[in-house]
């Protein structure tokens, strides 16, 4: 199932607050968190549960690191410009 | 008995930011748009004003700080110098070990030291309100604070999961005249696209930082800006006061110049502010052992090489210099979220690279450890980035017990971590292990930046 763990907390090292895993499971519309895995291999197996709910598109797209910020800027600054056409 | 804080009046505080960009060997890379040419000042104009544009690309060593910002700054700085006594009891060491205690700002950390000057430049620049994106409310705050104080409007695109789960940062914000809005929200394109397909969504930092870029881009005014409270060098030369307010206070304390600096440095801006102007002296002569701390777990500087890579996995980003795994990297478990970066703030990397600096990578029960052992001798409870400091200030007071030397050592205490306590808890609990990362992922991390232009400083 896959909602069995999703009332275990955590603390989320981005938010900086605690959450329940079924937000890190359901961040993004078709994708996890990122970090899910490096946030929650000490208290469950996190990789088997990865691979048994999401395809091989989502973990890639999941595995994704983080931007430097001013490049990303620079991408979302295109996005609203264009939002706004 | 010696004076365990060393204090400086505001007649002693700082006028000048300083700008290690003026005093670099070779001149910092720049970083390259997609095309292959470097980025312009003018795509980041829709986002923030010009005189901090000058400020990002300004290759001018010393740069005023304005009175309005000094008088606001007065509030809590000059921040205490301290001298951690009981640590070098405990340590039984020769070397006299200082601390820089940033966390007596109203919001507890460096951050306003940034949020106040970005604050007072967009108001120059007649910008009349800020937007940024948070998530528990750490920057938030510091930016709500500075703009009450300033005279701009502030809006806070806050993670809904957050604004629900975290009111007492919310209240900060509000209690400083900052407008929190839960993200996703009905007030731009994105936020109302995400709450079509999901209307019962949490929100997440990504979908917040569209929101807050939007609606600066989007108002029809032009009196919109957003603000960022890391990475960029604006941010790292406005916490440059830091550094040479510490010099002054060395000085009182009656020390020449110090043997080792040290500060965490995931975005770079309180390692900055403390090491640069110490930078300076090493570019003139002084011998000084500059030392950025990053976490064993996510080594850029201690281990990757100088090279131009992507900022993302897709790879849609610009090209840019910097130490890097490669784009593919993806970090494994550390408790310290902001020190994961992938790639090192591009000013800190080519100050490494051209041997300005020496990189430390620590693991994070040492990085733990240190903090209990600081919290419990100089009292503080450290922010768990700020630890990694910590952890590499008792290192070197070893280090120098025995080699028999009186080492000065100066480290930047960057925030407390009185909101992050639960890091505390699981280390305690032991439920924390170690990860450093096998050479073999290394290996394999770094390969695909073997087709990309190498990073040459000429």
């Amino acid at each position: 199932m896959i909602d069995q763990h999703d009332k275990l907390e955590k603390r989320c090292p981005m938010l900086g607050h605690p959450i329940h895993f079924h937000y890190c499971r359901t961040t993004t519309k078709d994708t996890p968190c990122r970090k899910i895995m490096d946030c929650w291999f000490e208290q469950i197996p996190i990789q088997e549960f990865v691979k048994e709910h999401f395809t091989e598109e989502m973990i890639t797209a999941m595995e994704q690191p983080p931007k430097p910020k001013m490049l990303s800027l620079i991408e979302l600054i295109e996005k609203a410009k264009k939002s706004q056409e | 008995m010696s004076a365990t804080k060393i204090l400086l009046s505001e007649q002693d505080m700082p006028r000048q930011w300083y700008n290690l960009a003026a005093d670099l060997p070779k001149p910092p890379l720049p970083p390259l748009g997609p095309d292959g040419n470097p980025v312009s000042p003018e795509m980041l104009a829709p986002v923030f004003p010009m005189n901090l544009i000058e400020q990002e690309v300004s290759t001018q060593r010393w740069i005023d700080i304005p009175e309005k910002v000094l008088e606001i700054y007065s509030m809590w700085r000059p921040s205490p110098l301290y001298r951690a006594k009981r640590l070098e009891a405990l340590l039984d060491t020769p070397a006299r070990i200082y601390f820089k205690n940033e966390g007596v700002s109203p919001a507890g950390s460096h951050k306003p030291n940034t949020a106040i000057a970005q604050a007072y430049y967009n108001k120059e620049f007649g910008i009349k309100r800020l937007t940024t994106e948070t998530g528990a409310g750490q920057w938030g705050s510091a930016l709500s604070f500075a703009c009450a104080l300033i005279g701009l409007e502030c809006k806070v695109y806050m993670v809904r999961i957050s604004f629900d789960q975290k009111p007492f940062r919310r209240l900060m914000m509000e209690t400083w005249g900052g407008k929190c809005i839960p993200s996703p929200s009905t007030e731009t394109n994105a936020g109302r696209q995400i709450l079509e397909e999901n209307p019962d969504t949490p929100g997440s930092l990504g979908i917040a930082i569209s929101e807050a870029v939007e609606a600066a881009v989007s108002d029809p005014t032009g009196e919109t800006r957003y603000s960022l409270g890391s990475v960029l060098n604006h941010v790292m030369l406005h916490q440059t006061i830091i550094g040479q307010e510490t010099k002054k206070q060395l000085e009182i304390a009656g020390e020449k110049l110090p043997d080792v600096v040290i500060g965490c440095a995931g975005g770079g801006s309180n390692f900055a502010g403390l090491a640069f102007p110490f930078v300076l002296d090493k570019v003139n002569g002084a011998e000084i052992d500059i030392i950025p701390v990053e976490p064993s777990s996510c080594p850029t500087l201690t281990k990757a090489p100088f090279h131009y890579d992507f900022g993302d996995n897709a790879e849609m980003t610009p090209l840019m210099a910097m130490h890097s795994l490669g784009h593919k990297f993806v970090p494994p478990p550390i408790h310290a979220g902001g020190l994961r970066y992938h790639g090192m703030a591009p000013l800190v990397s080519h100050a490494v690279e051209l041997g300005l600096m020496n990189p430390l990578a620590l693991d994070q029960l040492e990085c733990y450890e240190a903090a209990l052992t600081f919290a419990r001798t100089e009292g503080f409870i450290s922010a768990p980035e700020t630890s990694h400091a910590i952890a590499a200030a008792i290192r070197e007071a070893k280090k120098a017990k025995e080699e028999g030397k009186e080492k000065v050592i100066v480290f930047n205490w960057s925030g407390h971590g009185l909101m992050d306590l639960t890091g505390y808890d699981a280390y305690m609990r032991g439920k924390l292990i170690n990860y450093p990362l096998p050479e073999e992922d290394i290996a394999k991390s770094i390969s695909v930046l073997e087709n990309l232009p190498k990073a040459v400083i000429k």
